[in-house]
């Protein structure tokens, strides 16, 4: 019975070899291959399976190591003021997006505030550039205001200012979306009631926009908690340089130093599972948390 | 009606505000494409501050598509984003298929096994060596094969797929269809407008790429675009190799600033080209997956 439903359906199985060799052979192979790897010794010649086993000895090391510490607070740091300065900025834009009298200008307004979420980040990087280099936009007032410049893109003071800004300046029309979702879902009539009752735009802001997607912002905040070491290593790859490893070099960057540039593989991969299975960990406590404070978790 | 006096401020401050923000979202870019627009000449004369070109030239241009570089990081930059479309569209609409055959057996462990890769990264330096172990290393595959499925988009069209009214599929069954037939005579064109979104999402993101390229790429004939930008930013000297060294004239020269700008440019058009259709399409699909998480 159990084979002629099989049989049946044989060219779905067929179809989805690929899928099922594909995932084994790059998500799933290497997910073991991050455990092999972060017990053991990798040595060139040998390869993964010729190298030796050494138990603890890479963690030992990775705590212990000179950056470490460095790096692990300069992510929890840049997700934090990632969280504090793109988290909320999307929820405050919706409302007044969601509230505005006219919804021409909304429309228009919400089409120019997306473009950028669609722009790579060397893109970003170039835009930046454009603005804050020497011969740059900035600049350039600063000669003619001050007549002297700084050096924006190498200077300590001003890295995370410079990243975070175009990380949000990329990412804060988009943000928007899934809560305007949710505001449209909501009862008209409860806008109704508000204003008959007298209340400004406010306390309306109060007691029925925030409250209506309250669960949604639970839900995103949730998933940024737990992304928390995950501080955003494509876009400071391409923000940061000797000048500025200081406060922008995070784990996900140090990782590709050590191991593609390095060839540390033993090193980089058992960062990467800290990093991984402390995720893990922040998700869980996150989600339970939420689920106790405001009643709704991601799972 | 007339607003209240609080809900008028507070109109006016949101007009204000989202009209700043707007602004602020597409100048940099009007910026950028002005500074790519000067030769030497007019970049020195006016230390570098373009508002508005003076004597608007294509010089820039003309200097990048004359070089081997560029137009080469253009041709894989097309490749890579027609071939890793196809390919990522078709497999991952496979995938979505089957996972979203109810009565399929062992479709909940193929969807966990989705859910899995999702939850957990493979890491980087792992997913390195496996593409090494392949030999895919300076291959075009390696920017096309470590992406095949997505497993986002998986989810989306399987919620798509799953979203098809039942009667049409079970009349379809009760004529006696073949599992081939109902998926490309039926479902696929009934799906066509979230396959639409799905791919110009993935086309994106393709082109959008640079990362898979720093590290699987060594050699400059697979260079993608995004790639060669990064290094222009990254390497000054790599600009300079563009201006002819016989040409002495500053207003036949460009600047590597502007060179850099235009490259930007370059890179920045297919994605406002798209932008019309992603934006029709990317309400409805985002808002579904939004919705059910």
């Amino acid at each position: 019975m159990l084979w002629a439903k099989i049989w049946k359906h044989r060219l779905l199985y067929l179809l989805f070899i690929p899928v099922i060799v594909y995932f084994f052979a790059f998500r799933y192979y290497p997910m073991f291959l991050q455990v092999l790897l972060a017990f053991k010794q990798y040595n060139l010649t040998g390869g993964i399976w010729g190298s030796e086993w050494v138990g603890w000895d890479n963690f030992n090391q990775l705590l212990h190591h000179k950056d470490f510490q460095r790096v692990f607070q300069n992510t929890v740091e840049i997700s934090l003021l990632r969280i504090v300065f793109g988290f909320f900025p999307p929820i405050i834009l919706a409302i007044l997006l969601f509230d505005l009298a006219s919804s021409r200008f909304r429309k228009i307004s919400q089409t120019v505030l997306y473009i950028p979420h669609f722009f790579s980040w060397v893109i970003v990087y170039a835009i930046a550039y454009a603005m804050f280099a020497n011969t740059g936009f900035l600049n350039q007032i600063l000669q003619w205001t001050t007549g002297h410049t700084f050096s924006f893109l190498t200077s300590e003071e001003w890295f995370r200012t410079i990243l975070i800004g175009t990380g949000v300046w990329k990412e804060l029309g988009w943000g928007t979306i899934i809560y305007l979702a949710g505001l449209t879902a909501l009862d008209p009539s409860l806008y109704e009631a508000a204003k008959i009752d007298g209340a400004g735009p406010i306390k309306r802001i109060i007691y029925v926009t925030l409250p209506g997607i309250a669960s949604i912002i639970v839900f995103l905040f949730t998933i940024q908690i737990g992304s928390i070491l995950y501080a955003g290593g494509e876009q400071v790859l391409l923000f940061y340089n000797p000048a500025t490893y200081s406060v922008g070099d995070i784990i996900d960057t140090w990782v590709y130093r050590q191991g593609i540039a390095q060839l540390q593989y033993s090193m980089a991969t058992s960062m990467s599972l800290f990093q991984s299975l402390f995720g893990l960990l922040l998700v869980i406590l996150a989600n339970k948390a939420a689920r106790k404070y405001a009643g709704t978790g991601i799972w | 009606m007339k607003l209240l006096r609080g809900e008028r401020v507070y109109q006016i401050i949101s007009y204000v505000f989202i009209g700043l923000l707007s602004l602020a979202s597409v100048y940099p870019i009007f910026y950028v494409l002005s500074m790519s627009l000067v030769s030497e000449q007019e970049w020195i004369q006016r230390n570098g501050f373009i508002f508005i070109p003076f004597r608007p030239t294509l010089l820039a241009y003309e200097r990048l598509f004359s070089g081997s570089v560029f137009t080469n990081a253009l041709k894989v930059s097309v490749m890579k984003t027609v071939a890793g479309t196809a390919f990522t569209l078709t497999m991952t609409l496979v995938a979505a298929y089957v996972v979203s055959r109810k009565q399929l057996v062992g479709r909940k462990l193929f969807l966990f096994l989705i859910l899995v890769t999702i939850l957990f990264s493979s890491g980087l330096i792992p997913t390195y060596l496996v593409v090494k172990d392949l030999h895919l290393l300076d291959t075009f595959w390696s920017l096309v094969i470590p992406g095949l499925v997505d497993s986002w988009s998986l989810l989306v069209l399987k919620q798509f797929f799953e979203g098809i009214p039942k009667e049409i599929e079970e009349s379809a069954e009760v004529d006696g269809v073949n599992d081939w037939t109902m998926m490309s005579r039926i479902i696929v064109p009934m799906s066509k407008p979230a396959l639409a979104a799905i791919g110009l999402f993935i086309a994106v993101s393709h082109w959008n790429s640079w990362f898979d390229a720093f590290i699987y790429i060594n050699n400059p004939d697979w260079m993608p675009l995004q790639l060669i930008m990064r290094n222009m930013f990254a390497n000054a000297n790599i600009g300079s190799n563009f201006n002819p060294t016989l040409v002495l004239n500053p207003a036949q020269r460009v600047s590597t600033e502007s060179l850099k700008m235009a490259v930007a440019v370059i890179g920045t058009v297919p994605i406002l080209l798209v932008y019309p259709f992603l934006q029709k399409h990317f309400t409805k699909g985002m808002y579904l997956g939004a919705v059910k998480g």
